[in-house]
């Protein structure tokens, strides 16, 4: 599975958000994910993928893309 | 119909929102309730402990009921509180769309607020360290969460509280959102209580204590409120809300008056933390109190709603004081024989109950009374509803602290 799919995965089944919403080029304010969820998604997001996502790292206003990046980045295996 | 009040307010009761161990919802909860069952059972999640069993609200899906992106982020009590919140609402006939928020106040009872989120993420703290805890803790677990998040969720924009008097939360939150529509601050208020606190450390604690009743092999018949073997209270989790409106706003946009809430009364013992006091000089004055506000006597009183834990103590200091201030006159009951008590959503569940036996002229049943206590000398309703014309009723509410709250409630 792509980063892009197991981090819509995570959006959807643990955020709640909408499948349809999870666009390349949705911020995460626009996914009603504020500051203080971002800290929730980063702790998700760690266990998910087996990385560390410090607390700044990913903001409000960061997309899905950046998101993803970040975690490519991070050296994520495209397969878990 | 009674007489007016002391200075002649009442508050209109337009909307009902209930979500009880009997179930889901003012219907489910009323037939439930009025069918005399106790909902004890064996709590999985209490396995292992000396006091294993509790009345939680049976199936209740948070995500499917609110939505995962609202429930994700709450605890249990409020969610419990936000089901609740928006049946009231819509029961009520109001449209949170088109009201004038600054005029909408929500009051709420709560006594532990979001303790199982606190004790889940202390334990991450001690496992895994505090890197790893939640940022949705403090928000999660404060007592005043729950009106907090009843206003974003409908918009209500007037003065918001929690009332925190223990398991008189509830009732207390009612008498002050009456205060709050007599003194002309709000048009509406959402008033009621929630609580959701059925972890170990709670019912550990409140074993210790010697509160509960350990009838671990039958917990169907472990809350038997007035009965001659009751051995402690039952655990519950619950939510209910009333929406209570000026009767001018009330009657201004042609909403039913369910009933009145006529009267409050509210008073400490200064006697003991947690044990009553035995001359029940206490409840004496809250009770008069309320009396006096809505300009009642004790023999205007059709129907108690009694605290009726379950507890040898609260038991029989609660009907020494209804049996010389009403004689055996009034059908008491307690409904917590079958919801068990839920602390802090207690009154409000039992004032939603006071509504629906002044609307339906009924008074549900005391569950597991098969011998009355003889030292009870009252009229407890037992075995089966009673129907009986209902004008005006009392809601009692007794908590830790000695913190004692009394509503009168009367047919419109």
């Amino acid at each position: 599975m792509s980063t892009m799919n197991r981090l819509s995965e995570i959006l959807t089944s643990y955020f709640g958000v909408d499948e349809s919403e999870v666009r390349p080029d949705a911020t995460f304010a626009e996914l009603d994910l504020d500051s203080l969820a971002i800290v929730e998604f980063a702790l998700v997001a760690e266990k998910e993928f087996g990385v560390s996502i410090g607390d700044d790292e990913v903001s409000p206003q960061a997309t899905v893309t950046d998101a993803v990046a970040l975690l490519d980045a991070k050296g994520v295996p495209a397969d878990a | 119909m009674p007489e007016s009040t002391a200075d002649g307010f009442h508050a209109a009761v337009t909307g009902l929102g209930m979500v009880t161990p009997a179930g889901i919802g003012v219907g489910e909860s009323w037939r439930g309730i009025c069918a005399g069952e106790s909902a004890a059972a064996f709590d999985e999640e209490l396995e292992g402990m000396p006091v294993d069993f509790t009345c939680r609200v049976p199936g209740f899906d948070a995500d499917k009921l609110l939505g995962r992106r609202t429930a994700w982020r709450l605890d249990r009590y409020v969610h419990l509180a936000l089901v609740a919140a928006r049946e009231a609402i819509a029961d009520a006939g109001l449209d949170p769309k088109t009201w004038d928020g600054t005029r909408v106040g929500v009051v709420m009872g709560n006594a532990l607020g979001g303790i199982a989120t606190f004790e889940q993420q202390h334990n991450t703290m001690l496992t895994e360290g505090a890197g790893k805890m939640s940022s949705m803790l403090i928000p999660m677990m404060g007592v005043n969460m729950v009106a907090g998040y009843i206003a974003i969720d409908c918009g209500a924009q007037g003065p918001n509280l929690v009332t925190t008097t223990a398991c008189a939360s509830a009732t207390t939150a009612i008498g002050t959102a009456r205060d709050l529509l007599r003194s002309g601050r709000c048009d509406i208020v959402l008033a009621g209580g929630a609580e959701a606190g059925l972890t170990k450390p709670i019912l550990a604690g409140f074993t210790r204590m010697g509160a509960l009743s350990g009838r671990i092999d039958e917990p169907g018949a472990a809350s038997r409120p007035f009965e001659k073997d009751r051995d402690g209270f039952v655990a519950a989790e619950g939510a209910g809300i009333l929406v209570l409106e000026r009767m001018a706003h009330a009657e201004a946009r042609g909403a039913r008056i369910r009933a009145r809430v006529s009267g409050y009364g509210a008073s400490a013992d200064a006697h003991h933390a947690t044990a009553p006091d035995p001359s029940g000089a206490g409840v004496t004055t809250a009770i008069g109190s309320a009396l006096a506000d809505a300009g009642l006597a004790p023999s205007d009183i059709d129907h108690v709603n009694a605290h009726g834990t379950s507890t040898p103590l609260n038991d029989a200091v609660e009907a020494k004081v209804l049996r010389r201030m009403f004689g055996d006159k009034p059908a008491v009951t307690s409904v917590k024989g079958v919801t068990g008590h839920s602390l802090g959503a207690a009154g409000a569940i039992e004032a939603a109950c006071v509504v629906l036996s002044i609307e339906q002229g009924m008074v549900p049943p005391t569950a597991n009374l098969d011998s009355q206590d003889p030292a009870i000398d009252i009229d407890v309703v037992r075995e089966k509803p009673r129907a009986m014309k209902v004008s005006a009723a009392m809601s009692n509410s007794f908590g830790f602290g000695g913190q004692n709250a009394v509503l009168v409630l009367t047919a419109n």
